[in-house]
Protein backbone atom coordinates (compact mmCIF):
# COMPACT_ATOMS: atom_id res chain seq x y z
CA UNK A 1 0.00 0.00 0.00
CA UNK A 2 1.46 3.61 -0.92
CA UNK A 3 0.60 6.67 1.31
CA UNK A 4 0.89 10.23 0.03
CA UNK A 5 3.75 12.84 1.70
CA UNK A 6 3.53 16.20 3.01
CA UNK A 7 5.45 17.91 4.83
CA UNK A 8 3.37 21.58 5.50
CA UNK A 9 5.22 24.76 7.04
CA UNK A 10 2.18 26.55 8.06
CA UNK A 11 0.88 25.41 11.47
CA UNK A 12 -2.83 25.90 9.96
CA UNK A 13 -2.37 23.63 7.19
CA UNK A 14 -0.63 20.73 9.36
CA UNK A 15 -4.07 21.16 11.30
CA UNK A 16 -6.18 20.97 8.27
CA UNK A 17 -3.93 17.64 6.97
CA UNK A 18 -4.47 16.35 10.29
CA UNK A 19 -7.80 16.08 10.61
CA UNK A 20 -8.46 14.49 7.33
CA UNK A 21 -9.34 11.41 7.29
CA UNK A 22 -6.81 8.81 6.93
CA UNK A 23 -3.75 11.19 7.82
CA UNK A 24 -1.30 10.25 10.41
CA UNK A 25 1.51 12.12 11.92
CA UNK A 26 4.58 11.71 11.37
CA UNK A 27 8.24 13.09 13.45
CA UNK A 28 11.60 10.71 13.07
CA UNK A 29 9.60 8.06 11.15
CA UNK A 30 10.82 5.56 13.21
CA UNK A 31 7.42 4.42 14.41
CA UNK A 32 5.06 5.35 10.93
CA UNK A 33 7.94 3.87 8.78
CA UNK A 34 8.15 0.86 10.21
CA UNK A 35 4.78 0.48 10.60
CA UNK A 36 4.60 0.95 6.60
CA UNK A 37 7.32 -1.46 6.15
CA UNK A 38 6.05 -4.43 7.87
CA UNK A 39 2.42 -4.06 6.33
CA UNK A 40 0.36 -2.46 9.36
CA UNK A 41 0.30 1.22 8.28
CA UNK A 42 -3.48 1.75 7.69
CA UNK A 43 -3.13 5.60 6.81
CA UNK A 44 -3.08 7.14 3.34
CA UNK A 45 -1.56 10.30 4.57
CA UNK A 46 1.64 10.73 5.96
CA UNK A 47 1.71 14.67 7.35
CA UNK A 48 5.38 15.27 8.38
CA UNK A 49 5.69 18.18 10.98
CA UNK A 50 9.06 18.51 11.06
CA UNK A 51 9.37 21.42 9.40
CA UNK A 52 6.45 23.15 11.31
CA UNK A 53 8.27 26.82 12.35
CA UNK A 54 9.51 26.18 16.48
CA UNK A 55 9.45 22.59 16.45
CA UNK A 56 13.02 22.33 16.07
CA UNK A 57 13.91 24.47 18.95
CA UNK A 58 15.68 23.97 21.66
CA UNK A 59 17.02 25.74 24.47
CA UNK A 60 18.35 26.06 28.03
CA UNK A 61 17.68 28.85 30.20
CA UNK A 62 17.25 29.91 34.01
CA UNK A 63 13.48 28.78 33.76
CA UNK A 64 14.46 25.28 32.30
CA UNK A 65 14.68 23.48 29.59
CA UNK A 66 12.31 23.85 25.87
CA UNK A 67 12.46 20.89 23.98
CA UNK A 68 10.93 21.69 20.32
CA UNK A 69 9.27 18.47 19.17
CA UNK A 70 11.46 17.34 16.19
CA UNK A 71 14.50 17.74 18.54
CA UNK A 72 16.17 14.09 17.98
CA UNK A 73 17.26 12.20 20.88
CA UNK A 74 21.02 12.32 19.54
CA UNK A 75 21.00 16.19 20.05
CA UNK A 76 19.44 15.64 23.59
CA UNK A 77 21.81 13.43 24.30
CA UNK A 78 24.58 15.39 22.94
CA UNK A 79 23.55 18.89 24.79
CA UNK A 80 26.34 19.69 27.47
CA UNK A 81 23.82 22.41 28.66
CA UNK A 82 21.27 20.08 29.28
CA UNK A 83 23.16 17.34 30.42
CA UNK A 84 24.43 19.76 33.41
CA UNK A 85 21.02 20.38 34.91
CA UNK A 86 19.28 16.82 33.84
CA UNK A 87 21.73 14.49 33.55
CA UNK A 88 19.86 11.38 34.34
CA UNK A 89 17.60 12.09 31.58
CA UNK A 90 20.77 12.98 29.24
CA UNK A 91 22.28 9.56 29.85
CA UNK A 92 18.98 7.03 29.37
CA UNK A 93 18.27 9.41 25.70
CA UNK A 94 22.30 8.57 24.97
CA UNK A 95 21.79 4.71 25.67
CA UNK A 96 18.01 4.44 23.91
CA UNK A 97 17.97 1.86 20.79
CA UNK A 98 21.02 2.59 18.75
CA UNK A 99 22.88 5.52 17.46
CA UNK A 100 21.18 5.16 14.05
CA UNK A 101 17.90 5.49 15.70
CA UNK A 102 18.78 8.63 17.93
CA UNK A 103 19.60 10.35 14.91
CA UNK A 104 16.24 9.97 13.48
CA UNK A 105 14.06 9.50 16.74
CA UNK A 106 12.68 12.66 17.88
CA UNK A 107 11.89 12.79 21.81
CA UNK A 108 8.48 14.00 21.44
CA UNK A 109 7.86 11.31 19.11
CA UNK A 110 9.07 8.79 21.62
CA UNK A 111 6.37 10.11 23.79
CA UNK A 112 3.24 10.47 21.23
CA UNK A 113 3.43 6.91 20.32
CA UNK A 114 1.99 5.76 23.81
CA UNK A 115 3.67 2.40 24.56
CA UNK A 116 3.19 0.42 27.67
CA UNK A 117 7.20 0.52 28.19
CA UNK A 118 9.44 3.62 27.61
CA UNK A 119 12.61 4.85 29.41
CA UNK A 120 12.20 8.70 29.42
CA UNK A 121 8.28 8.84 30.16
CA UNK A 122 9.28 7.62 33.50
CA UNK A 123 11.76 9.84 33.72
CA UNK A 124 9.30 13.02 32.39
CA UNK A 125 6.79 12.01 34.58
CA UNK A 126 9.33 12.03 37.66
CA UNK A 127 10.40 15.55 36.41
CA UNK A 128 7.37 16.64 36.26
CA UNK A 129 7.47 17.56 32.60
CA UNK A 130 4.82 19.05 30.43
CA UNK A 131 3.99 18.84 27.09
CA UNK A 132 2.86 21.91 25.37
CA UNK A 133 0.12 20.82 22.75
CA UNK A 134 -1.14 23.18 19.64
CA UNK A 135 -4.69 23.04 18.55
CA UNK A 136 -6.64 24.99 16.10
CA UNK A 137 -7.99 27.03 19.26
CA UNK A 138 -4.47 28.10 20.77
CA UNK A 139 -2.10 26.29 23.09
CA UNK A 140 -2.56 23.73 26.47
CA UNK A 141 -0.50 22.04 28.34
CA UNK A 142 -0.61 18.52 29.40
CA UNK A 143 1.17 17.13 32.65
CA UNK A 144 3.60 13.73 31.68
CA UNK A 145 1.81 12.16 34.07
CA UNK A 146 -1.43 12.24 32.62
CA UNK A 147 -0.44 12.24 29.11
CA UNK A 148 -0.49 8.66 28.63
CA UNK A 149 -4.41 7.35 29.00
CA UNK A 150 -3.53 3.38 27.54
CA UNK A 151 -1.63 1.34 25.04
CA UNK A 152 -1.85 3.79 21.79
CA UNK A 153 -4.43 6.01 23.50
CA UNK A 154 -3.39 9.63 24.72
CA UNK A 155 -5.05 12.68 26.22
CA UNK A 156 -4.34 14.49 22.94
CA UNK A 157 -7.34 15.60 21.10
CA UNK A 158 -7.81 15.38 17.24
CA UNK A 159 -5.95 17.53 15.05
CA UNK A 160 -3.74 18.50 17.62
CA UNK A 161 -0.33 18.40 17.40
CA UNK A 162 2.62 18.44 20.55
CA UNK A 163 4.67 21.33 19.38
CA UNK A 164 7.37 20.81 22.78
CA UNK A 165 8.13 19.17 26.03
CA UNK A 166 9.06 21.97 29.15
CA UNK A 167 10.94 20.64 31.98
CA UNK A 168 11.03 22.94 35.01
CA UNK A 169 14.53 23.59 36.42
CA UNK A 170 14.92 21.35 38.98
CA UNK A 171 14.85 22.62 42.31
CA UNK A 172 18.38 23.08 43.84
CA UNK A 173 19.24 19.12 46.14
CA UNK A 174 16.16 17.75 44.18
CA UNK A 175 18.32 14.30 42.71
CA UNK A 176 16.87 11.31 39.85
CA UNK A 177 17.99 8.04 39.89
CA UNK A 178 16.60 5.34 37.03
CA UNK A 179 17.18 1.77 37.31
CA UNK A 180 16.45 -0.79 34.50
CA UNK A 181 15.37 -4.23 33.63
CA UNK A 182 16.05 -5.73 30.11
CA UNK A 183 17.06 -9.01 29.07
CA UNK A 184 20.49 -7.54 26.62
CA UNK A 185 22.07 -4.84 27.42
CA UNK A 186 22.08 -3.02 24.45
CA UNK A 187 19.09 -2.08 22.06
CA UNK A 188 16.39 -3.07 24.10
CA UNK A 189 12.97 -1.73 25.80
CA UNK A 190 13.12 -2.35 29.41
CA UNK A 191 10.86 -5.35 30.93
CA UNK A 192 10.65 -2.75 33.77
CA UNK A 193 12.11 0.12 34.73
CA UNK A 194 11.55 2.67 38.26
CA UNK A 195 12.63 6.57 38.13
CA UNK A 196 12.81 8.19 41.62
CA UNK A 197 13.33 12.13 42.00
CA UNK A 198 13.85 13.72 45.65
CA UNK A 199 14.77 16.31 47.57
CA UNK A 200 17.25 15.02 49.72
CA UNK A 201 18.15 17.70 53.08
CA UNK A 202 19.97 16.34 55.71
CA UNK A 203 19.34 12.51 54.76
CA UNK A 204 15.87 13.15 54.58
CA UNK A 205 13.74 13.27 51.40
CA UNK A 206 10.96 15.30 50.43
CA UNK A 207 8.25 15.42 47.76
CA UNK A 208 9.25 12.32 46.32
CA UNK A 209 8.14 11.27 42.84
CA UNK A 210 8.42 7.84 41.83
CA UNK A 211 7.08 6.45 38.55
CA UNK A 212 7.48 3.01 37.44
CA UNK A 213 7.08 1.05 33.65
CA UNK A 214 5.69 -2.16 34.00
CA UNK A 215 3.86 -2.69 37.67
CA UNK A 216 0.36 -1.68 35.59
CA UNK A 217 -0.57 -0.98 31.76
CA UNK A 218 1.25 2.39 31.37
CA UNK A 219 4.08 3.94 33.00
CA UNK A 220 2.45 5.62 36.10
CA UNK A 221 3.50 7.34 39.34
CA UNK A 222 3.08 5.43 42.34
CA UNK A 223 1.44 7.54 45.08
CA UNK A 224 1.63 4.54 47.42
CA UNK A 225 5.38 3.78 47.51
CA UNK A 226 5.93 7.98 47.16
CA UNK A 227 4.29 8.13 50.55
CA UNK A 228 5.83 4.75 52.12
CA UNK A 229 9.25 7.60 51.48
CA UNK A 230 8.20 10.70 52.51
CA UNK A 231 9.99 12.50 55.26
CA UNK A 232 12.33 9.58 55.45
CA UNK A 233 15.93 8.40 55.26
CA UNK A 234 16.73 5.96 52.98
CA UNK A 235 17.50 2.95 54.90
CA UNK A 236 16.78 -0.33 55.13
CA UNK A 237 13.65 0.23 56.85
CA UNK A 238 12.12 2.73 54.04
CA UNK A 239 13.47 0.54 51.20
CA UNK A 240 11.57 -2.15 53.00
CA UNK A 241 8.42 0.13 53.33
CA UNK A 242 8.60 0.53 49.66
CA UNK A 243 9.54 -2.89 48.61
CA UNK A 244 6.44 -3.94 50.57
CA UNK A 245 4.65 -0.80 48.92
CA UNK A 246 5.58 -2.15 45.35
CA UNK A 247 4.23 -5.34 45.94
CA UNK A 248 0.90 -4.50 47.30
CA UNK A 249 0.47 -1.76 44.28
CA UNK A 250 1.20 -3.35 41.35
CA UNK A 251 -0.24 -5.75 39.04
CA UNK A 252 1.76 -6.76 36.22
CA UNK A 253 0.59 -8.51 32.97
CA UNK A 254 1.38 -11.36 31.24
CA UNK A 255 2.56 -11.00 27.97
CA UNK A 256 5.06 -13.16 25.28
CA UNK A 257 7.89 -11.33 27.18
CA UNK A 258 7.10 -12.32 30.59
CA UNK A 259 4.60 -13.10 32.99
CA UNK A 260 2.71 -11.10 36.01
CA UNK A 261 4.68 -13.03 38.81
CA UNK A 262 8.25 -12.60 37.31
CA UNK A 263 7.54 -9.05 36.46
CA UNK A 264 6.16 -8.25 39.90
CA UNK A 265 9.09 -10.17 41.70
CA UNK A 266 11.05 -8.43 39.77
CA UNK A 267 10.08 -5.09 39.86
CA UNK A 268 10.63 -5.00 44.43
CA UNK A 269 14.08 -6.23 43.13
CA UNK A 270 14.64 -3.22 40.41
CA UNK A 271 13.11 -1.09 42.98
CA UNK A 272 15.40 -1.96 45.79
CA UNK A 273 18.51 -1.49 43.87
CA UNK A 274 16.96 1.99 42.38
CA UNK A 275 16.79 3.07 46.37
CA UNK A 276 20.05 1.87 47.28
CA UNK A 277 21.72 4.17 44.42
CA UNK A 278 19.45 6.89 45.82
CA UNK A 279 20.50 6.69 49.03
CA UNK A 280 24.11 7.75 47.92
CA UNK A 281 22.72 11.25 47.98
CA UNK B 1 -4.60 4.74 -2.51
CA UNK B 2 -2.44 2.49 -5.35
CA UNK B 3 -0.05 5.57 -6.53
CA UNK B 4 1.73 8.45 -4.40
CA UNK B 5 3.00 11.49 -6.30
CA UNK B 6 5.58 10.62 -8.43
CA UNK B 7 8.94 13.02 -7.93
CA UNK B 8 12.06 13.60 -9.85
CA UNK B 9 14.81 13.96 -7.35
CA UNK B 10 18.56 14.49 -7.37
CA UNK B 11 20.45 12.16 -4.80
CA UNK B 12 24.26 12.58 -3.75
CA UNK B 13 25.25 8.94 -2.88
CA UNK B 14 29.10 8.52 -2.53
CA UNK B 15 29.42 11.67 -3.87
CA UNK B 16 27.88 10.72 -7.26
CA UNK B 17 24.49 12.60 -7.64
CA UNK B 18 21.98 10.57 -9.50
CA UNK B 19 18.61 11.40 -10.44
CA UNK B 20 16.13 9.14 -10.05
CA UNK B 21 12.48 9.10 -10.27
CA UNK B 22 10.10 8.10 -7.29
CA UNK B 23 6.99 8.06 -5.73
CA UNK B 24 6.69 9.98 -2.25
CA UNK B 25 6.49 6.83 -0.05
CA UNK B 26 9.55 5.02 -1.57
CA UNK B 27 11.98 4.28 1.41
CA UNK B 28 15.61 5.37 0.53
CA UNK B 29 16.92 1.14 0.85
CA UNK B 30 14.95 0.56 -1.79
CA UNK B 31 15.76 3.87 -4.12
CA UNK B 32 19.33 3.07 -2.92
CA UNK B 33 19.13 -0.62 -4.53
CA UNK B 34 16.80 -0.47 -7.38
CA UNK B 35 17.59 2.97 -8.39
CA UNK B 36 21.34 3.56 -7.52
CA UNK B 37 23.01 0.50 -7.44
CA UNK B 38 23.94 0.74 -4.87
CA UNK B 39 23.44 -3.36 -3.61
CA UNK B 40 25.88 -2.90 -1.09
CA UNK B 41 23.11 -1.22 1.27
CA UNK B 42 21.30 -4.70 2.81
CA UNK B 43 17.59 -4.93 3.96
CA UNK B 44 17.44 -7.73 7.11
CA UNK B 45 14.61 -7.04 9.58
CA UNK B 46 12.18 -4.43 7.59
CA UNK B 47 11.63 -3.42 10.76
CA UNK B 48 14.21 -1.22 12.10
CA UNK B 49 16.08 -3.15 14.35
CA UNK B 50 18.83 -4.93 12.52
CA UNK B 51 21.15 -1.92 10.84
CA UNK B 52 21.66 -4.09 7.72
CA UNK B 53 20.74 -1.41 5.56
CA UNK B 54 23.08 1.68 7.69
CA UNK B 55 24.15 4.59 5.32
CA UNK B 56 25.68 7.65 6.63
CA UNK B 57 23.72 11.22 6.12
CA UNK B 58 26.09 13.85 6.23
CA UNK B 59 28.42 11.78 8.42
CA UNK B 60 25.27 10.17 10.68
CA UNK B 61 24.47 6.48 10.91
CA UNK B 62 20.95 6.30 9.66
CA UNK B 63 18.60 3.46 9.06
CA UNK B 64 17.56 3.66 5.13
CA UNK B 65 14.84 1.19 5.82
CA UNK B 66 13.11 4.14 7.71
CA UNK B 67 13.98 7.62 5.93
CA UNK B 68 11.92 8.71 2.90
CA UNK B 69 13.94 8.69 -0.28
CA UNK B 70 12.53 12.29 -0.50
CA UNK B 71 13.60 12.68 2.89
CA UNK B 72 17.01 12.72 1.98
CA UNK B 73 17.76 14.85 -0.89
CA UNK B 74 19.63 17.88 -0.14
CA UNK B 75 22.16 15.57 2.25
CA UNK B 76 25.07 13.53 1.60
CA UNK B 77 24.69 10.16 1.33
CA UNK B 78 27.84 7.50 1.86
CA UNK B 79 27.20 3.80 1.56
CA UNK B 80 29.82 0.74 2.00
CA UNK B 81 30.99 1.89 -1.52
CA UNK B 82 32.58 4.98 -0.43
CA UNK B 83 35.30 3.78 1.93
CA UNK B 84 36.93 2.52 -0.69
CA UNK B 85 37.59 3.16 -4.87
CA UNK B 86 37.50 -0.46 -6.74
CA UNK B 87 40.78 -0.18 -7.72
CA UNK B 88 42.45 1.94 -4.76
CA UNK B 89 43.56 0.57 -1.35
CA UNK B 90 41.24 -0.93 1.33
CA UNK B 91 40.13 1.65 4.06
CA UNK B 92 41.60 0.25 7.21
CA UNK B 93 38.35 -0.73 9.05
CA UNK B 94 38.02 -2.87 5.26
CA UNK B 95 41.28 -4.74 5.73
CA UNK B 96 40.72 -5.07 9.31
CA UNK B 97 37.70 -6.98 9.29
CA UNK B 98 39.31 -9.01 6.62
CA UNK B 99 42.62 -9.43 8.64
CA UNK B 100 40.53 -10.11 11.86
CA UNK B 101 38.34 -12.82 10.26
CA UNK B 102 35.49 -10.59 11.55
CA UNK B 103 33.05 -11.47 7.82
CA UNK B 104 31.35 -14.56 7.62
CA UNK B 105 28.52 -14.32 5.37
CA UNK B 106 28.81 -10.61 5.46
CA UNK B 107 25.45 -9.56 5.39
CA UNK B 108 25.75 -7.29 7.98
CA UNK B 109 29.61 -5.90 6.93
CA UNK B 110 28.42 -2.80 4.80
CA UNK B 111 26.29 -1.54 8.08
CA UNK B 112 28.84 -2.55 10.58
CA UNK B 113 31.95 -1.08 8.59
CA UNK B 114 29.97 2.08 8.26
CA UNK B 115 28.41 2.40 12.14
CA UNK B 116 32.08 1.82 12.73
CA UNK B 117 33.26 4.47 10.30
CA UNK B 118 31.26 7.19 12.17
CA UNK B 119 32.75 6.51 15.47
CA UNK B 120 36.28 6.15 14.18
CA UNK B 121 35.03 9.79 12.44
CA UNK B 122 34.37 11.27 16.46
CA UNK B 123 36.31 8.97 18.12
CA UNK B 124 40.14 8.18 17.05
CA UNK B 125 40.92 5.55 19.92
CA UNK B 126 37.75 4.31 21.31
CA UNK B 127 37.26 1.76 23.81
CA UNK B 128 35.76 -1.86 23.74
CA UNK B 129 32.59 0.01 25.30
CA UNK B 130 32.18 2.84 22.90
CA UNK B 131 32.57 0.59 20.25
CA UNK B 132 30.15 -2.22 21.41
CA UNK B 133 27.84 1.32 21.83
CA UNK B 134 28.30 2.15 18.65
CA UNK B 135 27.78 -0.80 17.05
CA UNK B 136 24.57 -2.01 19.06
CA UNK B 137 21.99 -1.57 16.42
CA UNK B 138 23.95 -3.48 14.02
CA UNK B 139 23.04 -7.43 14.44
CA UNK B 140 25.49 -10.10 13.65
CA UNK B 141 24.12 -13.69 13.15
CA UNK B 142 27.02 -15.84 12.49
CA UNK B 143 30.46 -14.03 12.53
CA UNK B 144 30.20 -13.36 16.49
CA UNK B 145 30.78 -9.72 17.78
CA UNK B 146 34.20 -10.99 19.16
CA UNK B 147 35.96 -10.14 15.74
CA UNK B 148 34.41 -7.28 14.68
CA UNK B 149 34.79 -5.44 17.74
CA UNK B 150 38.68 -6.47 17.84
CA UNK B 151 39.03 -5.45 14.08
CA UNK B 152 37.29 -2.01 15.05
CA UNK B 153 39.68 -1.69 17.40
CA UNK B 154 42.96 -2.60 15.51
CA UNK B 155 41.84 -0.34 12.47
CA UNK B 156 41.57 2.70 14.91
CA UNK B 157 45.30 1.97 15.84
CA UNK B 158 46.00 1.39 11.94
CA UNK B 159 44.56 4.65 10.97
CA UNK B 160 46.03 6.32 14.15
CA UNK B 161 49.92 4.75 12.96
CA UNK B 162 49.57 6.59 9.89
CA UNK B 163 48.36 9.52 11.02
CA UNK B 164 51.23 12.32 10.59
Amino acid sequence: MAFEYVHPTEWKDAHRLLATEGSVAMMGGCDVLTKYRSGRLSKDLVVDLKHLSGLSEFEVSNLGANIGAATTLMKLATNSAFASYWPTISTVASRIASPAIRASATIVGNIAQNWSVSDLVPLLEVCDAELVVRGLTGDRRISMKDYGVAHSNSTLEKGEIISALLIGMPEPERHTVYERFTFKSGFDLPLVSIAISAIVRIGICSEVRVAVVGAHDMPIRSVSIESALEGRAIDKDSIDAAVLAMSDWSSPTTDFRASSQYRRYLLTVVLRKALIRFSAF
Amino acid sequence: MSKSTKFEIELNVDGEVIEVSIRSHHLLVDVLRNECGRVCVKEGCESASCGACTVLIDGTPRLSCITLAVDAVGTDICTVESLSAPAGPLHPLQASFIENHAIQCGFCTPGMLLSASALLQAKSNPTADEIKEAICGNICRCTGYVRIIQSIAAAAKAIHRSSP
